[in-house]
């Protein structure tokens, strides 16, 4: 199962957890010093350390096709960066415990696990795993006083950077996120839009991460961001329960409406996916349309990105077709459960 | 090179200025460019808004010529100018063989931390036998201030078992 169809803690807010470990070989410099030989032979050896235990999957990414990894992307298995690499490079999977382990990213080796809702805990003792198999076999490169040595020294110390995905529509209505990046910024966590800065958050979601990665140990990262996270979840619910006490029929209008182009639209874009999905997503919050669960709804955000919708129609497809296929998807996969 | 502001230590830090078109130059050790930093609060960019990249080693004035016998990474070749330029290292062993040239940039981004959490199993292992020799080194105090002649004997014993690892 991947993470979107599963259900998560706190779903209302909490759309996705990520946890990612930056781990590098000693003796192997890094882009653009290493050569093709030595990214082989990294490859080589994550293998050995991973891919016999059970569970790992071992992934050849030069034999991936590019719409098949612009579809990994669109599911948060791997970078955008790492997605259009042409060096070798290659993913260690472990669907069951949704581990994914990047070999010859930025860093030699970066394991990831993606969980849904809200799980750092969870994330982190699973990514763990496949670091003290990594650790056991292969020689990591370490400093007493640094820690984990990385390729970026932002990342140097744990290694460690956890990101929250956040569903936060209430705040985003009422304009009320502003002030929380502020605060958030001053505690070492950022928060920006998922689609990147400035612009507004597409579909209402947020990413959410810690900055601080040294200095700190791995359980003062996760309690600092467990706080924080509190506070906004605090935050986005009371905000959401003011919206709905002072304009109930509005909120209805917009949720239903949302419904009803999802279950009748004949051509749907991303953009408008995207807005489909924040009102029908808040109506869930709100009570308002309780026959949807939210695993259904991601997931159904994820099956209706570009790449994703390409390879579920098995041939390349125009814009228009795709808007199509997608508005197709969305009526079949949106309909009432009949009772 | 020598720091512009100084005179003295040997510059780490360079910095390039652009106000109205008019360029200047700075070399910097890495006293003076903290001093600096702090007076002006702005030396260099904030390393998480904008141009990561470029912006989180200091520019490198572009005119001035290489030093002949420049250091060089043991394991990777690079020299910190070339770390500089990319913004990030070219191996795992550039921190050492930079660690004085980095700390600068270490400490703008990390503070003066020292890591504190998780180690490979080896640095575990060591790290754990440095925390009970501290502790038997507390005990054998306290037994000779105690006058417990026979434990501290015992105590001795052990710590010198534990050192000789
Ligand atoms: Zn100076
Ligand atoms: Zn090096």
């Amino acid at each position: 199962m991947l993470w979107y169809e599963t259900e998560g803690p706190d779903e209302d807010v909490f759309v996705s957890t990520r946890v990612r470990l930056a781990r590098n070989l000693i003796d192997y410099p890094f882009e653009p010093r290493l050569s093709e030989a030595g990214a082989k032979e990294i490859i080589e050896k994550a293998k050995s350390a991973l891919a016999e235990k059970e569970g790992y999957t071992f992934v050849d990414f030069a034999k991936v096709e590019d719409t098949e990894k612009q579809s990994l992307v669109e599911k948060h298995l791997v970078s955008p960066e790492f997605a259009r690499k042409s060096t070798p490079c290659a993913v260690i999977e472990n669907e069951k415990k949704q581990v994914y382990v990047m070999i010859c990213e930025e860093d030699h080796l970066r394991i990831q696990c993606i969980r849904s809702g809200f799980d750092p805990h969870g994330a982190l003792s699973a990514a763990r795993e496949a670091d003290a198999a990594i650790d056991t076999s292969l020689q990591v490169a370490f400093d007493e006083e640094l820690g984990y040595l990385t390729h970026c020294p932002t990342n140097l110390g744990t290694g460690l950077r956890i990101s929250v995905m956040l569903f936060l529509p209430a705040l985003t209505i009422t304009g009320r996120i502003k002030s929380i990046q502020g605060q958030l910024s001053k505690i070492g966590l950022t928060v920006r839009g998922t689609t990147g800065e400035g612009s507004a958050a597409k579909g209402c979601l947020y990413q959410f991460s810690n900055c601080v990665t040294q200095g700190v140990t791995e359980e003062e990262i996760l309690s600092n961001l467990r706080e924080a996270a509190g506070s906004i979840a605090r935050a986005e619910r009371e905000t959401r329960t003011q919206l709905l006490e002072n304009n109930e029929d509005a909120l209805r209008d917009r949720v239903m409406r949302a419904l009803g182009t999802m279950r009748s639209a004949y051509m749907v874009g991303t953009e408008e996916l995207y807005r489909l999905y924040a009102d029908v997503r808040m109506g869930i919050a709100m009570g308002i349309c309780n026959e949807i669960a939210y695993t259904q709804l991601d997931s159904l955000l994820i099956r209706c990105m570009p790449a994703t919708v390409t390879i579920q129609a098995g041939n390349v497809l125009s814009a228009p077709q795709r808007d199509k296929l997608r508005a197709q998807i969305l009526r079949t996969s949106m309909q009432p459960v009949k009772k | 090179m020598k720091c512009t502001k100084c005179n003295a230590k040997e510059a780490t830090v360079f910095y390039r200025e652009n106000i109205n078109g008019k360029e200047t130059k700075y070399a910097l050790c890495g006293d003076c460019a903290a001093a600096m930093e702090k007076e002006t609060g702005n030396l260099f960019a904030d390393p998480f808004g904008g141009n990561l990249l470029g912006s989180l080693f200091s520019g490198i004035p572009q005119k001035i010529q290489p030093r002949k016998e420049e250091k060089k990474c043991s394991l990777c070749g690079a020299t910190f100018r070339q770390l500089a330029e990319n913004g990030k290292v070219g191996c795992p062993a550039c921190y050492n063989s930079f660690r004085e040239e980095l700390a600068p940039t270490l400490k703008r981004l990390h503070g003066t931390a020292v890591h504190r959490g998780r180690a490979p199993e080896k640095f575990q292992a060591k790290r754990s036998a440095m925390e009970k020799l501290a502790s038997l080194e507390q005990e054998l105090k306290k037994a000779i201030e105690t006058e417990a002649y026979e434990e501290a004997a015992k105590l001795r014993d052990q710590i010198r078992a534990l050192r000789g690892q």
